[in-house]
């Protein structure tokens, strides 16, 4: 999920062109990572919302906050204005259209699970190699502020109609919309899950951001380990559906852990000792279709921990 | 699902059924694939337009 590009093109052409004269390279790495941690942030209002008005209602505030933080930032002249616009805004937004809708696909799926999970998870790769590479087109021939601009409008014209398409059966139902049940976390079960995601992190963060820096220290070109980021997206986009179909089909747990393990055996047997770059690609595609097992496993389980019916939680 | 026969587990004093089969059991299909399909445009073009990947930045800071 991390390894797409958008903000990285912008962030590369403020610094390149000194748009910004006066922010340090430090400001514009806290603004993409404001995107991160105000999406997050807002689970519990984005939840609270939900309850109260019905799972839209957050996700039309974020379908309006998200291009918004766009179009200010195509205005913004100073640092700050910056933060506040393509930062928080824009993370804001992402939060309010995101959260309400992960809880949407398992209240429509209990068999094929995993495989709704990893076709949407697919999702974010595809799109991210989509915007990054049209953004770079529209920073070359429209410049920067309206291709910000044009950005703001295809992401609000697409997540509107996606908004729309969305229908929860929580009427159906009727999930425990709690912000955050405090007694599941005295569950075994939960614990553990959690656990794994947390191992399972450290993992997925050092391949993701360290693969393409390892094929610049293996004397590639910068082109060519763009290159590898994307392969490592591609393998994504491909691996999690897949990951998602077997996991339904021969247990969550199971998949989960046999994949983990193979990265991990790959790692060493593949990643360390090569210093060719199609090796290196090899690795990325595959590393990457596995790394979806994340996103398309636990995910379900521990987002719809805040915005699930307390009965469905604990699928293996 | 495997072995989701007699699944349930108690934490506190709360006892989570783990298969209810009411009306509430979800349809596996239907309308949830317009679902998917909102779901996945709708995580390409939130995280798929914020995601930062600080490779580009890198190179150039470096």
């Amino acid at each position: 999920m991390c390894v797409s590009k958008s903000y990285s093109v912008y962030l590369a052409y403020y610094l390149s062109h000194n748009i910004f004269p006066e922010g340090k390279p430090l400001d514009f790495a806290f603004i993409g990572g404001f995107n991160f941690s105000f999406a997050l942030l807002v689970a519990p209002f984005a939840t609270l919302m939900t309850r109260l008005y019905g799972v839209r209602a957050p996700m039309f505030l974020g379908v309006v906050l998200l291009p918004s933080g766009f179009i200010g930032a195509s205005f913004a002249s100073k640092v700050w204005q910056l933060y506040l616009s393509q930062g928080i805004c824009v993370g804001l937004g992402v939060g309010l259209i995101y959260i309400p809708a992960t809880a949407i696909i398992p209240q429509w799926f209990s068999k094929k699970r995993s495989l709704a999970n990893g076709i949407c998870s697919a999702g974010s790769g595809i799109g991210g190699l989509i915007i990054c590479f049209s953004t770079q087109a529209m920073l070359n021939s429209v410049g920067l502020v309206w291709s910000l601009r044009i950005t703001a409008l295809v992401v609000f014209f697409i997540n509107l109609v996606a908004t729309l398409l969305i229908r929860s059966r929580n009427k159906e139902i009727q999930p425990d919309q709690r912000m955050f049940n405090f007694r599941l976390l005295g569950s075994y079960q939960v614990k553990l899950l959690l656990s794994w995601s947390f191992v399972m992190m450290f993992g997925y963060i050092t391949l993701m951001f360290s693969l393409s820096d390892y094929a610049l220290a293996i004397g590639s070109s910068n082109s060519e380990s763009a290159t590898v980021a994307a392969i490592l997206n591609l393998g994504a986009a491909f691996g999690r559906p897949l990951i998602g179909y077997a996991s339904d089909r021969w247990g969550r747990v199971e998949v989960a852990g046999i994949l983990t393990f193979t990265c991990g055996i790959l790692v060493f047997v593949l990643w360390m000792p090569t210093t060719l770059y199609s090796v290196l690609l090899v690795f990325a595609f595959i590393s990457g279709a596995i790394l979806g097992v994340f996103w398309a496993v636990s995910c379900q389980s521990v987002l719809h921990i805040q915005n699930l019916q307390v009965t469905d939680i604990p699928r293996r | 699902m495997r072995n989701s026969a007699s699944a349930s587990f108690e934490s506190g004093d709360e006892t989570f059924d783990l298969n209810s089969n009411d009306v509430s059991s979800p349809p596996d299909g239907g309308y949830g694939w317009v679902c998917v399909l909102g779901q996945f445009f709708i995580n390409g073009f939130t995280w798929g337009v914020v995601a930062v990947r600080c490779q580009r930045a890198k190179n150039l800071l470096n």
